[in-house]
């Protein structure tokens, strides 16, 4: 079964895959298949604040507001979900149970969406739990399905010009901005500047000549 | 001279924590009303400079800018991707005004002009012409800490030739009062 091969975290235990992507700014996608087993009734999936784990991934705070509940989490049909752990941890788990459909055997359920409070192009999900129909409770953790390459801010595997275009684009713009594009704020500042397009200029070879 | 030796020790840290200036370039000036001219923004004292940032501010009702371009600095450190910014005559800004250096190369240390601001005198006044947002970067990529100087625009409206013929009536009054004196 072919799932974990988009650019993101994807991991596998236990004849279930989990896999998150990150589908705007600050805003992620989480999928669970059941690759085999008894149905999954029951899906933690862990977000550190601090750093931990793998340091690429995990190196600045995730900026949810417990207090204030920034943020928000929507679930699939047929799903609820909320946020499990106090703020004092180190990392804070989203849960989302059945209520009434479960994800059997060889599905993939979707559509669990966590949109965050800052602007975050840096995934920080590490770890997951998986609960069964039968009580069967497997755990895994996130790791990035493709490597990833600084400064390649399309992600098409090289840095060039289109890298520097859609910088170039988005030049000025800041976090809520319309026009704001995440991939372009590679140093996830909230504003796309000159550090953004230095990083990724450095990154061609020289004399390279962008329109 | 205690403080003076206090002044004297602050003057060295002030000037030790800046590695360099960026300033606007001439100033002060004077155009006259409906004159274009050119505004440099230029760096000094500044060593392995890879990219750089600013906004510019003016007095909308007096100066206008028509366009930003790139200037030599820069370049002379190798191929560059040059992002001339965003012009609002309203409101008086030019924003994200911004120069990189491509590839793996070393800063630039020398002084000269980073970029080169149009512009045109419009009503008669005088204006600040102000730096702000400013971002310089060494190839390490790191921030240079650098003093910005602001520059200033004076416009004067030229004399409209119907005021000026009003003028000569008093004046020719005047002369032949002072005429008409001298012969009595």
């Amino acid at each position: 079964m072919v799932f974990c091969v988009e650019a993101g975290l994807c991991g596998t235990s236990g004849q279930a895959q989990v896999q998150v992507n990150r589908t705007g700014n600050a805003q992620y996608e989480y999928r669970v298949q059941n690759v085999a087993g008894q149905p999954i009734v029951r899906v933690k999936v862990g977000i550190d604040e601090a750093s931990s784990g793998n340091p690429e991934l995990l190196t600045t705070p995730l900026g949810w507001d417990f207090d204030s509940g920034s943020g928000s989490l929507a679930a699939p049909a047929g799903w609820t979900g909320g946020v499990e752990t106090l703020e004092e941890s180190a990392y804070f788990n989203l849960v989302w149970t059945r209520s009434g459909r479960a994800i059997s055997q060889g599905e993939t359920l979707g559509g669990f969406v966590v949109s965050l409070p800052v602007a975050d192009n840096r995934y920080r999900t590490a770890h997951w739990t998986i609960l069964r129909a039968d009580g069967t409770i497997t755990t895994g953790t996130l790791q990035p399905t493709e490597p990833v390459i600084a400064g390649d801010v399309n992600s098409d595997g090289v840095v060039n010009c289109a890298d520097i275009a859609i910088i170039k684009a988005g030049f000025g713009k800041k976090a809520g901005d319309a026009q704001f594009d995440a991939r372009a704020d590679v140093n996830n500042d909230g504003v796309i500047d000159v550090r953004d397009l230095s990083f990724v200029s450095q990154k061609l070879s020289t004399g390279t000549k962008c329109p | 001279m205690r403080i003076g030796l206090l002044l004297g020790v602050e003057a060295i840290l002030v000037s030790s924590a800046f590695a360099g200036t960026i300033s606007v370039q001439p100033s002060p000036l004077d155009v006259m009303a409906g004159q274009t001219f050119a505004l440099e923004i230029s760096a000094s004292g500044i060593t392995d400079l890879y990219a750089f940032q600013f906004d510019l501010g003016f007095t909308p009702g007096i100066l206008a800018a028509s366009s930003v371009t790139e200037g030599p600095l820069l370049v002379s450190g190798g191929t560059t991707i040059f992002v001339p910014g965003v012009i609002d005559n309203v409101t008086g800004t030019i924003s994200f005004t911004a120069d990189s250096l491509v590839g793996s190369v070393p800063g630039v240390s020398a002084d000269g002009v980073l970029a080169i601001v149009q512009m045109q005198a419009h009503g008669s006044g005088e204006g600040p012409i102000t730096l702000a947002n400013v971002v310089l970067l060494d190839s390490a990529l790191s921030e240079i800490i650098a003093a910005t100087r602001d520059g200033s625009v004076s416009v004067s409206g030229v004399p409209e030739p119907r005021s000026c013929a009003l003028c000569v009536v008093p004046v020719g009054v005047l002369f032949w009062r002072l005429y008409r004196k001298s012969r009595c």
